[in-house]
């Protein structure tokens, strides 16, 4: 997810407040939207994203570069992995992003060495899915049958 | 005096609306009021009764407002191409509500906007509960032919002589898939706050490998299941013309043929499979398919429907936009990026 936890939680309630609270006829499921937003403003300042799973991330990206360094001429290798275990999560996203600008820059480099390129690539290339394949993990199926038709899945 | 939209300030939007159509060489105006549509992530959407005079006397319909959101998806947005070329197709094999008018003036509504009329029908989208098939055999079979007959119709539309030429896109058959990988590189630019490698891999792989087009036509953009209406077995009118360019028509075949159109469906958009597709398409427009340039504008069609995963997260992260359905297609992002991967293995 690469929204600000903060910018996320301020635009459910706004939905809640604009576009869900206002059509919503029975007072007691009024209410309990409106303990919806209670909620989202108590815990909203006691979260962050979850630093484990970015730690890991940056780790392999370190990984991912310094194995490549070797590979290609011009791809500098990274600073340390134990350097990024003290970071917050906020550092943590910035660090990921620092480092798959690098990794764009090597798998530039690496298309363009042509043969001399390839095994660099292919490290890139299995880092690059393996990253998706952690992510698809913690990502649920959209519900988007439900958002288009307005009906929960158990009317069917 | 900088005008702003607001799409639930519907009575003022009512006024604007009826003030402009009053200016547009008609009499004894009246706008009755205004009811949104939830359909679409990027244009909204307004149903509304209006009649009027005109030379011919009077006029009384049910019409359609869409206008394109300063914050939306794609903005900033024109309403010309869209307009221009319905009404090019009005007439043709291509089933399209009749326009009246438009404007990408944004000192009236706050929006560009086009008006055309209500066709009846509703559309069937995609996504299904349990991700299964969409239609029973009978109704795939039917729609399934009246789709890629509309498609066909399209692609053999003569624009060259019409309006449509000014639509824009990039005429050149050797640059013209080029001129779309560099638009959607440049979008996911603006839209991304970071790199994102697995596109960037995409973009050079798509680079590396694009085809020559066979010939220049009007290409819809997004044309699939959810862009169409269906009345009595009858599709009624392809909408969603947002996207509309001169190029590749095979790019259109593509997009059809994409993963997150028909769930664990095997048939392409729910309607066919895809040689089944390619198949009625050259049968139609009597130009043979070439199944590998198909596969091509499939792995394109992702990367692009990738990009707009982003342009939807930028959409709700940067520009105030409260649409949850924006940051829930960002939560996808994980998973369009291994569509990608998917697709351009397929096209290699």
């Amino acid at each position: 997810m690469n929204i600000a936890l903060e910018r996320l939680l301020e635009g459910i309630v706004a939905t809640l407040r604009n576009d869900v609270i206002p059509h919503v006829g029975d007072a007691y499921a009024r209410g309990q939207a409106v303990g919806v937003i209670d909620l989202i403003n108590n815990i909203g300042p006691r979260i962050e994203w979850a630093r484990a799973p970015l730690i890991e991330t940056v780790g392999e990206k370190i990984a991912l570069l310094s194995a490549v360094a070797t590979l290609l001429p011009g791809v500098a290798a990274p600073h340390e992995a134990s350097a990024v275990e003290s970071l917050s999560s906020a550092e943590l996203a910035a660090e990921r992003d620092r480092l798959d600008a690098a990794i764009g820059d090597a798998l530039a480099l690496a298309h363009g060495a042509g043969e001399e390129g390839k095994s660099a690539l292919t490290l890139i290339v299995r880092h690059l899915h393996d990253e998706q394949a952690r992510a698809m993990k913690t990502t649920r199926k959209p519900l988007f049958a439900e958002i288009a038709s307005g009906r929960d899945d158990k009317d069917k | 005096m900088s005008v702003s939209f607001d799409p639930f300030d519907t009575e003022t939007i009512r006024g604007r609306i009826a003030a402009f159509i009053a200016g547009q060489g008609v009499a004894e105006v009246a706008v009755g009021p205004l009811r949104r549509f939830t359909v679409g992530f990027s244009w909204v959407t307004f149903g509304l009764r209006a009649s009027w005079r005109d030379a011919g006397g009077t006029v009384e319909r049910d019409l359609i407002l869409r206008a394109g959101p300063p914050n939306g998806i794609f903005g900033p947005y024109r309403a010309f191409p869209e307009f221009t070329t319905l009404g090019a197709l009005a007439g043709s094999g291509v089933p399209v509500p009749k326009v009246y008018w438009y404007s990408d003036d944004t000192e009236i509504l706050g929006a560009p906007f086009f008006i055309c009329d209500l066709v009846p029908g509703d559309a069937p989208i995609p996504w299904t509960h349990d991700g299964g098939p969409a239609f029973d055999d009978a109704t795939r079979v039917n729609l399934g032919g009246q789709f890629v007959s509309a498609l066909a119709a399209l692609h053999s539309f003569r624009w060259q002589e019409t309006p449509v030429a000014g639509i824009g896109g990039e005429t050149d058959v050797a640059r013209t898939a080029a001129a779309q990988i560099d638009t959607w590189e440049r979008l996911l630019g603006e839209w991304s706050p970071s790199r994102v490698p697995m596109l960037e891999h995409a973009a050079i792989w798509l680079r590396a490998h694009a085809p020559v087009a066979a010939k220049i036509a009007i290409v819809h953009g997004d044309f699939r299941i959810g862009n169409f209406l269906v009345a009595d077995g009858r599709i009624t009118a392809i909408l969603d013309w947002e996207l509309v360019q001169l190029g590749d028509p095979m790019e259109d075949l593509g997009w059809i043929c994409l993963q997150a159109w028909r769930g664990r469906s095997p048939y392409m958009c729910h309607l066919f499979t895809r040689e089944d597709l390619c198949e009625r398409y050259a049968a139609l427009t009597g130009a043979p398919v070439d199944l590998a340039a198909v596969r091509y504008w499939e792995a394109f069609g992702t990367y692009k429907l990738a990009v707009m995963h982003y342009g939807a997260t930028h959409c709700f992260a940067e520009r105030g936009f409260n649409d949850l359905r924006m940051a829930g297609m960002g939560a996808q992002i994980p998973r369009m990026l291994l569509q990608v991967e998917s697709a351009m293995e397929r096209a290699a």
